[in-house]
């Protein structure tokens, strides 16, 4: 394989993934393809043929890229497109931080419709910083409260958003008290 | 011309007038800046209190905040690589760019000027031929021809953004896919909805934004934070010098003829217009490939374009009674509350509402310059802020927009896998742009296509017997085949050496 055997696995690895994705469509297409008395294509004619496009459109990047290799590896090597370094790449495997930053919000939003947003968030925030390699106490606790504050103020007292606040008996009680608290202080009463 | 200063005389003579404006022109900022929180939403939350209004001042105030609204979403997609409103996000795609160069000031400068550059020309094109124009566009563009134009601009964006042309389509293509979910338009069953009430209503282009710009923007970010690799960028106050803004005259009055003719067409709007200046000032640069890395020209053709589509969104709604968008549609609730019915006759039976109107979108376009000149003054020093304090503000201010939406905590994960998505999928060169767009058009394309098929009792060759939908079919089959040989030109130098 040499050095085309990446581009051309991520060539093939890209055309796999669309495929996939357009089969996988195609397939639930037929949940929904019965026919209409106003229009002849029926609801699953226009995403059939997306799909369609799709598949055709992966085919090509494949077959075109796969020629593109082949020339490039009889000729002198070129300045490739994708072979340039992509932004913020850093070279190195995906580190733990790294898996942290993408784990640590969806730990959030699972948390949020139970635990409710005002009580986790604070906790969010100092974990994010954390994670950011902020370590020095006053600043975490600055920026968390900062932060915090300035969001219960432009939402909560502000624009009134209703913010989830939790379906776990006590988190569900504290955080409709941090609710009427914080419109209670803010409004000065 | 007697008619504008009887208007503005009007205007500037009347206190409430005045002070409705300046109320109108920073909520329709704040508010655009803030994402989820848009200039709608503040429309629906004032609409209410526009009964006990007088119908000039309510009518005006929304109009007001239509114009400041789309400027305001621009600060945020420049700084922070969040667009406020949907019409703003071609901006981050130089804007951004520009303010990791530390060029932030230079880039709000020219979006406060190319904004107000693109509604004073709209405004003024609004009152010269409101009535004529308006007439002309709503019946020669019939749901073939709106179609034919959404062909189109899906055929030039998926010529932009992306590392090669398969992966500009395929981006476009993932984009309309994405609009599939949801209730179809003609018989309205649930698709791709896996049984879940949410997804019924689709998939809403706003998380999507959120998720595509802001949060993957932290994720690489932050990426480089850890690394080690992040420089932080310099806040600059430098305005664009006026030989910068003569070097763009073509393409501020391209965008600006875009931005007016997309404005005018129902349902169609900013944000199309916005895309479309974006994608014309690509197409027809001579250095293309300095776009999305900080092109000042990108930047300027999406925010003139934009702002241009303001005031002509105003002309159907006056002259018809046909509102373009969701603000528009707020207006002429006004007009129904106060018992009132736009159409050809309110230029004569309510000649002071129309001038007033007119009047104060002209200046709201002004005070959009002397107001980006004083944020690119103060708002670029937020930039000071080092990132890892800001990035978790951005990720809350992300997740509460996207919740605030509707309400629904399936938006901000939705938002969320797609900031996830969106961070691998730059770094495989597809491009964001594509998919937004295929998103957004997706669902008003369908719903043209279907009408059009109908209209045309299902033969396609009926597109080729109305001279506009076939000239813009074909000028997006020759902007395909003009990509496809650039590509394949470049492909065959590239292996020659």
């Amino acid at each position: 394989m040499g050095a085309s055997g990446k581009p051309k696995l991520t060539l093939c690895l890209e055309w796999g993934f669309w495929v996939a994705l357009a089969a996988a469509g195609y397939w639930l297409t037929f949940e929904f393809d019965e026919p209409l008395d106003i229009y002849e294509f029926g609801a699953s004619g226009w995403p059939r043929f997306i799909l369609v496009c799709i598949v055709v459109g992966a085919t090509l990047q494949l077959v075109l890229g796969l020629q593109k290799e082949r020339r490039d590896a009889a000729g002198p090597p070129v300045d490739d497109a994708p072979a340039e370094p992509a932004e913020g790449e850093t070279g190195r495997a995906i580190s733990p931080i790294l898996v942290g930053i993408f784990v640590l919000p969806l730990a959030y939003l699972l948390l949020l419709p139970r635990t409710g947003f005002f009580l986790t968030t604070p906790f969010f925030i100092l974990a994010f910083l954390w994670v950011l390699q902020v370590r020095k106490v006053r600043l975490l606790l600055g920026v968390t409260a900062t932060v915090y504050g300035l969001v219960l103020l432009i939402f909560v007292r502000l624009f009134y958003v209703a913010l989830p606040v939790g379906n776990w008996p006590v988190f569900y009680d504290i955080n409709n008290w941090i609710v009427v608290a914080v419109r209670n202080f803010l409004a000065g009463g | 011309m007697e008619d504008f200063l009887q208007g503005t005389l009007l205007f500037v003579t009347d206190p409430t007038a005045l002070l409705l404006f300046a109320c109108g022109l920073l909520g329709g900022m704040l508010f655009g800046a803030i994402p989820g929180v848009n200039m709608l939403t503040l429309g629906a939350v004032i609409l209410p209190f526009t009964i006990g209004m007088e119908p000039k001042h309510a009518i005006m105030l929304f109009s007001v905040i239509y114009v400041s609204g789309v400027f305001g979403g621009a600060i945020t997609a420049i700084l922070f690589n969040i667009p406020g409103a949907p019409e703003n996000a071609p901006t981050c795609f130089d804007g951004y760019p520009m303010t990791q160069q530390g060029r932030a000031g230079k880039a709000i400068g020219a979006a406060a000027s190319c904004s107000a550059l693109g509604g004073v020309g709209s405004a003024i094109l609004m009152m010269a031929a409101t009535p004529a124009i308006a007439d002309w566009a709503v019946h020669a563009f019939g749901p073939p021809e709106v179609f034919a134009l959404i062909f189109f601009g899906l055929c030039v964006s998926a010529s932009v953004g992306a590392r090669t042309l398969w992966k500009g389509w395929l981006s476009v293509f993932l984009g309309l896919l994405l609009a599939t979910v949801g209730t179809d338009p003609a018989g309205g069953l649930g698709r791709f909805d896996f049984g879940s009430y949410y997804l019924l209503a689709g998939i809403h282009f706003i998380p999507l934004i959120l998720g595509f710009f802001a949060i993957s923007e932290v994720f690489t970010q932050a990426e480089k934070i850890v690394a080690g690799t992040r420089e932080r960028p310099k806040a600059s106050l430098e305005f664009p010098s006026l030989r910068e803004f003569w070097a763009l005259r073509y393409t501020v009055s391209r965008s600006m003829g875009l931005g007016f003719f997309a404005g005018i067409l129902p349902g169609i709007g900013a944000t199309l217009a916005a895309f479309l200046g974006y994608n014309e000032a690509v197409r027809w640069s001579k250095t293309p490939e300095k776009f999305g890395k900080g092109e000042l020209a990108g930047v300027v053709a999406s925010e003139t374009a934009n702002n241009a589509a303001t005031g002509a969104a105003m002309i159907p709604l006056l002259a018809l009674g046909l509102p373009g968008g969701a603000l528009t549609a707020m207006m002429l609730g006004i007009f129904q509350i106060h018992g009132m019915e736009p159409g050809p006759l309110i230029f004569i039976n309510s000649k002071e509402l129309v001038w007033i109107t007119f009047s104060a979108m002209f200046f709201a376009n002004i005070a959009i310059l002397g107001l980006g000149w004083i944020q690119t003054k103060t708002v670029v020093h937020l930039l000071r802020v080092p990132f890892r304090w800001l990035a978790p503000g951005i990720l809350l201010l992300a997740t509460v927009g996207a919740f605030a939406l509707r309400n629904l905590l399936v938006d901000v994960w939705i938002m969320y896998l797609a900031g996830i998505v969106a961070y691998f999928l730059r770094k495989t060169g597809y491009s964001a742009a594509g998919i937004v767009l295929g998103l957004i058009l997706g669902k008003i394309g369908e719903s043209m296509f279907i009408k059009s098929m109908q209209i045309m009792d299902y033969d396609f060759l009926g597109f080729a017997e109305r001279p506009i939908a076939a000239v813009l079919i074909a000028a997006g089959f020759a902007t395909m085949v003009a990509s496809a040989v650039r590509h394949w030109r470049r492909s065959r130098n590239g292996a020659g050496g």
